[in-house]
């Protein structure tokens, strides 16, 4: 996992509940917000929460590709609809990855983190097993 | 060197040349649909810049027919792309080679352009065909080439908003046939259940337009889907017989807001008329035109800013309350429920968050007016409201849907969403200020006086409950309250044809249902039922009744 992967899963659990299992890297913003936040219009609160939690994150206040989303980009239509859109938009607040690094990264952002939680969900059911 | 070689090698050159030395623009050519454009190609130059060196005068490129070529592409962008000039095969240059202006009697084997809708018809020998893909190019002594890429692109759209149901146009840049002996085939598919679903539409040619073919449904396509509908369509074909296969994405009939928090006007009319008796009207409502999410105002420090009135009138003995209500304008919700970001210290962390529930605090304030419509009495308040989101006790159907949607991004728009669903939400409400209106109803009666009210004070607690619950056409909402009043208020009311003066306070309960069923697919009509029961602000008056009426939701 990444340190723009890390901090993006980080932000979206924060604004909204979300752990990284309940959503993919394809997921729309406005699904996640909607299936977790009772009663809040995602357009109405959900936009405007998603980027003060980005701007109060530790890698991406200070980096000028999250403050040049503007909140109409995650409105329907606009180019942030999905967790890879704004991914995409913020790889360059990390660490100075290499080009290819940065390819490989857009093409399987989440791969890593779904690896490790492929092997935690295997895991848990045999604890429970030998409890009971 | 073959034959062969030598047209590959012309084709790369050409590739080359086109590479190079293309014009920036955006012209368009196209074939527009019905049997009479079956042999003509519209180069459409609307949108671009250079259009009055290119077509704009008498010695312009565009308007020489010899400065056209049409070449046919094959393996279109790739590495691997060739071009055919094909411009013999197409063209019918048998007419004069200059353009015709339209706004002359031009002959059928010229060209013709329209220099108000900027648009230059080529006659053609033969129709475009839909599986392969053209490159119309202008060529110029001094400017340069200009080029368009033309292939069929069939698509589906909605072309009318009456008609979003049964009725669809096939749109395509080469002409389609304009008859079809046999059904042509409107396939919906979507994921329901335990997997892919479809269902099937005959359709007919309707209509034929320039800018497509009208099709007609044997029935109605499905309202208010949360996601737009797969349609594929089969059994087009262009004017060779060669089917085209087009699939697109049509978004169906909108639905109403079934949550009336985000309706702009939400009506129950109804109306009683009966031997003896005056007829009597009443209507209760709310008009909220910033409610709908794209007008929503929002302010700074996560502040909404959503006014509204709410009304509830009637005629004569309707047993209304008489009353124009404008309650609080500012929201601000607070989420709860989320782990602060300390308990996320690792990466590794993420892996082992547990799902977590969050709760949402409404918050309402603002100043609050009641006015009595019957009487005159104003009542001015300071209210303060908070309203409680539980996600158990949320489940409305789009809460439903985004959750499926969510887990499934790669089939979202194929997934046919639930439309069942419930929410309830317990507030509570404090209403605080005075009635400011000195009040003096005359009773016309022989030996009666005149009812009196002061000016006097407000203070008025809620606890109470507002729900929906969705099945189908059915929609039940509920809103039940108990209001303690600290201060008593007086209030005029009727017996006897005297109006008299009663003093309130203590709980009162207040409850009122609504069924209604809705009268068609987009939700905004329906036949509903209303009962309430109990004593609400700011007459107080008891009401226990029964309405049924025409409710309408926009």
């Amino acid at each position: 996992m990444n340190q723009v992967e890390y901090h993006l899963k980080l932000t979206i659990y924060l604004w909204c509940g979300a752990t990284p299992v309940q959503y993919s890297v394809d997921s729309q913003l406005r699904d996640i917000w909607a299936a977790h936040i009772p009663g809040l219009a995602y357009e109405t609160a959900g936009i405007q929460r998603f980027m003060q939690f980005m701007y109060q994150d530790a890698l991406f206040g200070p980096c000028p590709a999250a403050h040049n989303m503007t909140p109409g980009e995650f409105v329907t239509g606009g180019d942030l609809q999905t967790v890879k859109a704004v991914y995409g938009r913020l790889l360059g607040c990390g660490s100075a990855p290499s080009p290819t690094a940065i390819l490989s990264d857009v093409m399987l952002p989440f791969a890593l983190s779904k690896a490790a939680q492929a092997q935690t969900a295997a895991a848990k059911p045999a604890k429970r097993r030998k409890r009971s | 060197m073959s034959p062969r070689d030598l047209a590959v090698l012309a084709f790369m050159f050409a590739a080359q040349i086109f590479l190079t030395a293309q014009i920036p623009g955006t012209v368009q050519g196209y074939q527009k649909q019905g049997g009479d454009y079956r042999l003509k190609l519209v180069l459409d130059f609307d949108t671009f810049a250079a259009a009055d060196q290119w077509f704009g005068q008498p010695s312009s490129p565009g308007r020489s027919f010899v400065n056209y070529k049409l070449y046919l592409v094959s393996a279109p962008n790739t590495s691997q792309m060739n071009l055919m000039d094909v411009s013999q095969t197409y063209f019918d240059r048998s007419g004069p080679p200059a353009a015709c202006d339209r706004s002359f009697s031009c002959p059928s084997d010229q060209m013709i352009i329209d220099t108000y809708n900027k648009t230059i018809e080529i006659p053609l020998r033969a129709s475009l065909h839909s599986e392969a893909s053209y490159l119309l190019e202008v060529s110029g002594p001094s400017q340069g080439r200009l080029d368009a890429s033309i292939s069929a692109s069939p698509s589906v759209v909605s072309y009318d908003e009456a008609l979003l149901r049964n009725s669809l146009k096939v749109t395509a840049n080469v002409n389609l046939a304009s008859s079809y002996p046999q059904p042509i085939t409107v396939t919906r598919t979507f994921v329901g259940g335990l997997g892919a679903s479809t269902e099937t539409y005959k359709a007919t040619v309707s209509r034929v337009d320039l800018d497509g073919i009208v099709l007609r449904l044997d029935h109605k396509l499905p309202a208010t889907k949360g996601n737009p509908m797969q349609l594929t369509v089969s059994g087009i074909t262009d004017s060779y017989g060669t089917a085209v296969l087009i699939k697109s994405k049509i978004a169906s009939v909108p639905a109403a807001p079934t949550d009336l928090t985000k309706a702009f006007v939400t009506t129950q009319l109804s109306a009683t008329a009966a031997v003896h008796s005056l007829p009597t009207f009443s209507g209760t409502g709310a008009l909220a035109p910033w409610h709908p999410v794209q007008r929503n105002i929002i302010l700074p420090r996560g502040l909404q800013f959503d006014p509204s009135v709410s009304f509830d009138v009637g005629s004569g003995n309707s047993k209304s309350t008489n009353a124009v209500t404008i309650p609080s304008q500012f929201i601000r919700p607070w989420i709860f429920g989320i782990p602060n970001a300390k308990r996320v210290g690792l990466p590794s962390d993420l892996n082992t968050l547990k799902s977590v529930s969050p709760k949402v605090l409404n918050g309402m304030f603002g100043p609050r007016a009641e006015f009595d419509t019957q009487y005159g009495g104003t009542n001015v308040l300071g209210e303060t409201r908070a309203e409680l989101y539980l996600t158990s006790l949320y489940q409305t159907s789009s809460f439903q849907g985004a959750g499926i949607a969510m887990g499934n991004p790669a089939i979202r728009d194929l997934l046919d969403l639930p439309g069942n669903g419930f929410s309830l939400a317990p507030y509570l409400q404090f209403d605080g200020g005075g009635h400011v209106t000195a009040q003096s109803i005359t009773n016309s009666g022989v030996g009666t006086v005149n009812a009196h009210i002061s000016t006097y004070k407000i203070s008025r607690l809620y606890l109470g409950v507002k729900g929906t619950a969705q099945y189908a056409r059915n929609t039940i909402a509920l809103d039940g309250s108990w209001v303690d009043i600290f201060l008593a208020e007086s209030v005029p009311f009727i017996q006897n044809k005297v109006v008299l003066v009663r003093r309130i306070n203590g709980f009162q309960p207040h409850a009122k249902g609504t069924y209604s069923i809705y009268l068609d697919d987009a939700k905004h009509l329906a036949g509903s039922v209303s009962w309430e029961n109990g004593r609400s602000a700011p007459s107080f008056g008891y009401l226990n009744k029964v309405t049924i009426g025409l409710q309408v939701t926009y």
